[in-house]
């Protein structure tokens, strides 16, 4: 995973990528995402419940959903990747 | 060019005036010129540099003998036969040419160009913004924005009305330390604006007219005696506005996020990318520190009543 540099202003975030230069802005949800990451590996349903909790949001396939997107677009710019298959 | 060092700035009292003869200067070892932390060397034989540089910078402080001149910049005419039919200006930095040639009418606003050039392409020791800067109560008024946006214009209009200038083109932001540093050169006005500021101040001075060039008719006014006098006094940002002129547009200011305002920094930025992580902290930094707005005008009295609002509170 890339060593991001954020910076938060309540509900938006900006994460830099210093070595791509690449640098994002990114809502609380997609900031949370990353944060958990970066805090250790995670699979969907795990994640999605610590955010749920977190969040105070309903835990339900809706929100795995837009969790799931968001996983996607982090992994195709190049911010995570899936783990090895064990 | 080596590293630019900072410069440290001459004490008012002993700020060497231009007393030789300028003409002289530039035809031979060059008028050496500083604008707060840059120094330029500038040789030319071209008649409107002349021109423009002894409307403009009369009052501009030079650079000690042998000071550290950070960019040596000439603007000649074309020899050959170029000196005959359609004679040309040409630009050398550092002894290299640069840019495509220009009509000689054009020297003047060539130059401007060029030390514009000079700074944006080989200063990595600060952040660079493209932007105007100015300042009122000790609070600097950042306007990012791209061409066309009329920054200049509004840059100049403020300016003729309490707010003191420390650059119309580029904010140059220290990595350390939180004042913004004055480049304080002339303004770039292009074809509507030159009318429109000529009339919404009548005291002030402008370049002669450079008609044709790739942005229309652009001419330079002058920068105000008084801020000349305090280019070495930084200010701390305050706030960031980008503005836009649009026919018609009834005045707005709003809130900007902070988060789409670092972003569009980084968009007018010369240097962001190069500085990496140590721009994109300083671009934060600069942006937690100020109030963040959008800004759409059409009538310059208009949006003067905004900025004064803006300065008036606390």
């Amino acid at each position: 995973m890339v060593r991001l540099n954020w910076r938060s202003w309540g509900a938006e975030s900006v994460a830099f990528e210093a070595t791509s230069g690449e640098m994002v802005v990114v809502d609380a949800l997609e900031a949370a995402v990353m944060a958990c990451f970066e805090a250790s590996p995670q699979d969907l349903d795990s994640l999605t419940e610590e955010l749920a909790a977190d969040m105070m949001l309903p835990a339900d396939p809706a929100l795995a959903e837009r969790i799931q997107a968001i996983i996607t677009a982090f992994v195709d710019r190049g911010w995570l990747e899936p783990a090895e298959p064990v | 060019m080596s590293a630019l060092p900072s410069i440290v700035p001459t004490a008012p009292a002993q700020i060497p005036r231009q007393t030789e003869s300028l003409a002289a200067s530039l035809r031979g070892e060059g008028w050496r010129l500083r604008t707060g932390p840059f120094t330029y060397r500038l040789r030319s034989d071209v008649p409107a540099v002349l021109d423009g540089l002894r409307s403009l910078y009369a009052g501009y402080p030079g650079v000690e003998p042998g000071g550290f001149i950070d960019f040596e910049v000439e603007v000649r005419r074309s020899g050959g036969w170029r000196r005959f039919v359609r004679s040309q200006a040409r630009f050398r930095f550092d002894g290299t040419e640069s840019f495509e040639p220009l009509p000689l009418a054009q020297g003047y606003a060539m130059l401007e160009w060029a030390m514009n050039w000079c700074v944006s392409t080989h200063v990595n020791h600060h952040l660079l913004i493209h932007s105007a800067v100015v300042e009122r109560g000790g609070r600097a008024l950042i306007l990012p924005a791209p061409p066309g946006s009329g920054k200049s214009t509004l840059c100049a209009a403020l300016v003729n009305r309490g707010w003191r200038l420390l650059s119309d083109e580029i904010a140059v932001v220290p990595l350390a330390g939180e004042g913004l540093l004055p480049v304080v050169r002339p303004v770039s006005l292009k074809n509507r604006s030159i009318e429109l500021i000529a009339a919404f101040e009548p005291a002030a001075r402008f370049s002669r007219p450079a008609h044709g060039t790739s942005k229309g008719t652009v001419a330079h006014m002058a920068a105000p005696a008084a801020h000349v006098a305090r280019m070495d006094e930084p200010a701390p940002a305050a706030w960031i506005v980008f503005p836009r002129w649009r026919e018609g547009a009834p005045v707005s200011l709003v809130p900007r996020s902070r988060a789409e305002t670092l972003l569009a920094l980084a968009r007018n930025s010369f240097n962001a990318s190069t500085l990496g992580e140590a721009g994109f902290d300083r671009m934060a930094r600069l942006v937690e520190a100020c109030e963040c707005h959008d800004f759409e005008y059409s009538r310059l009295d208009d949006a003067m009543a905004v900025f004064e609002r803006l300065a008036g509170q606390p």
